[in-house]
């Protein structure tokens, strides 16, 4: 196999409605949150894992596409159509039987772009918020109307800007607009339903801005 | 040959360690992937006769090298406090993992600088990641939740600035092969290294490739440090110190799709090892060994030391 290029595209995920990514808590504190996000162990600022990104456009693109996937509810390991191609084949078995060669798309971390930085600093110190704001959640009960079970979601606000980068490996005899079309699909998909938890009610509409494929403008859907 | 230092950028985390064999494999598949077999073939030929065209040290975090392997000699203590305080002085130096150019340099000259204590220069953190079920949505029912473990940078140097690359000693057989190595680096820091690539672990940018001349200090030297965890070849110095530890190899990109991706597992000795040498030291120790993967006869393992030459002042 001869690798062609790599074909990168560019852009930010705008968050419209809050974003929960959940991430691990290791230390248990009095007054802690129990429901954190997922940070950069480093700069402890929140950011959008690869995977998360990556997995999500998977599962819609399958869900959509493989017939595999819509009877099962599993990933689709068929080893032989598109999302297996770029996506990388499922399940190890599978991947072995399969001559569709290396996975074609790289999703990388996305990270609050410097402007969000910024903002949500500002907002630390105005309102005291840490990066991310806390909504606290409960559960009704239905019959008498008293909330129950009171939780804390830690949440990316609204508004905050995170730089993502997707990069496709094109390999000779790769059919490219295939691939570009199935990743702008992907995207679109992620746009039309939720990125991160907690979807159905509300959280992780997401919008892709200044998407761009090696610098020129990559148009995710018609007559937008 | 002359030494280079190339720094990377990481994008993100990475899950396997940035050793040397992990680094050259993943040049090896760009250099296929963008040039084709044969020019594969043709550097693997000259690496297997004894000609490498470059030798890679491990990635260090920021300015950091490893703690040498060595035995200092030191007073005898003369007091049961002074018996302590060695005692105690030992235990600290034993943690230490990696030294400031400052104090490697100073240790393998023969001198016995003082060494401060500083914080683990990677951090690794587990993180969760979910299989979600297609339909439902959630990672109950068919949803399959595992852990991950993540390295990041975090260096900073003497005046608290932060050090967030890795760095690279190479050695180069030709300065004509600069240029072109770097092209590869950028290539390989597109894909990543090691493990999750496509989720973007082990994606780097190159900040830099600058020649080094560090190491080319020390009068003398009657032993040589690696860089580089390898494995001896014969006729290479046996006498000094070292550790040693198995390595459990695997194919990479589509090799690692074949019935059987693994490789032999293999005894290596650790960077930071150090060995007497009669007479001067050579650019490079070790070898390449053949036949590590059953399902890839042609697969080589890089098992190079980069070494580095050492004035010791212990028994030769």
């Amino acid at each position: 196999m001869k690798l062609e290029r790599h074909a990168i595209i560019k852009g930010v995920i705008f968050c419209e409605t809050g974003l929960r990514i959940g991430g691990s808590n290791d230390d248990i504190e009095i007054g802690g949150n129990d429901n954190p996000i997922i940070r950069n162990p480093v700069t402890d600022l929140p950011y959008i894992p690869g995977s998360s990104l990556k997995g999500r456009m998977r599962s819609l693109l399958e869900l959509k596409h493989s017939a595999i996937t819509q009877q099962t509810g599993k990933p689709c390991d068929c080893g032989q159509c598109n999302i297996c191609k770029i996506f990388g084949t499922h399940g190890t078995h599978k991947a072995r039987e399969s001559v569709l060669g290396p996975t074609r798309i790289i999703v990388r971390d996305a990270f609050l772009t410097s402007e969000s930085v910024k903002e949500l600093k500002a907002a630390n110190q105005e309102k005291g918020i840490y990066y991310t704001e806390v909504k606290h959640e409960n559960l009704v009960d239905r019959k008498t109307g008293k909330a129950e079970h009171p939780r804390p979601n830690e949440r990316v606000p609204a508004g905050s800007k995170f730089d993502f980068e997707i990069v496709l490996r094109i390999f000779e005899n790769d059919n490219e607009n295939a691939a570009l079309n199935l990743i702008r699909e992907g995207l679109s998909l992620v746009q039309k339903e939720y990125l991160g938890g907690s979807g159905s009610r509300g959280y992780g509409k997401v919008r892709f801005i200044n998407t761009t494929i090696d610098g020129v403008p990559f148009v995710l859907e018609e007559g937008k | 040959m002359e030494t280079y230092r190339l720094k990377l950028r990481m994008k993100s985390g990475f899950i396997s360690p940035l050793q040397a064999d992990t680094i050259f494999g993943g040049l090896c598949w760009t250099i296929r992937y963008a040039e084709g077999n044969d020019s594969i073939n043709s550097m693997l030929g000259d690496f297997r006769s004894d000609r490498p065209w470059f030798v890679l040290s491990n990635a260090f975090p920021g300015d950091l090298l490893p703690k040498p392997l060595m035995k200092i000699k030191r007073p005898l203590p003369a007091t049961r406090d002074e018996q302590l305080l060695q005692a105690r002085e030992g235990k600290r130096l034993k943690k230490i993992e990696y030294l400031t150019p400052k104090e490697f340099i100073s240790l393998i000259s023969g001198s016995m600088p003082v060494i401060e204590n500083r914080e683990k220069p990677i951090s690794q953190v587990s993180t969760l990641h979910n299989q979600i079920n297609r339909i439902s949505g959630s990672t109950a029912d068919g949803g399959q939740l595992f852990e991950q473990m993540e390295s990041y940078i975090n260096q900073k140097d003497e005046n608290n600035q932060e050090q967030d690359y890795l760095s690279i000693y190479i050695k180069l057989r030709e300065p004509g092969l600069r240029d072109w190595l770097l092209d590869q680096f950028r290539l390989l820091g597109q894909t990543g290294i090691g493990k999750r690539k496509s989720t973007g672990k082990g994606s780097f940018s190159v900040i830099e490739m600058e020649k080094c001349e560090l190491f080319e200090s020390i009068k003398e030297p009657n032993a040589y440090l690696s860089l580089s965890n390898f494995v001896p070849r014969q006729g290479d110095p046996t006498e000094g110190y070292y550790k040693t530890f198995v390595k459990y190899g695997k194919l990479g990109e589509e090799y690692a799709l074949s019935s059987y991706p693994f490789k032999h597992p293999l005894l290596m000795i650790r960077a930071g090892s150090v060995f007497f040498t009669k007479g001067g030291v050579k650019p490079f120790y070790g070898q390449m060994v053949e036949n590590i993967a059953p399902t890839y006869p042609e697969v080589l393992q890089y098992a190079l030391a980069f070494s580095v030459p050492v004035r010791m002042n212990g028994d030769n």
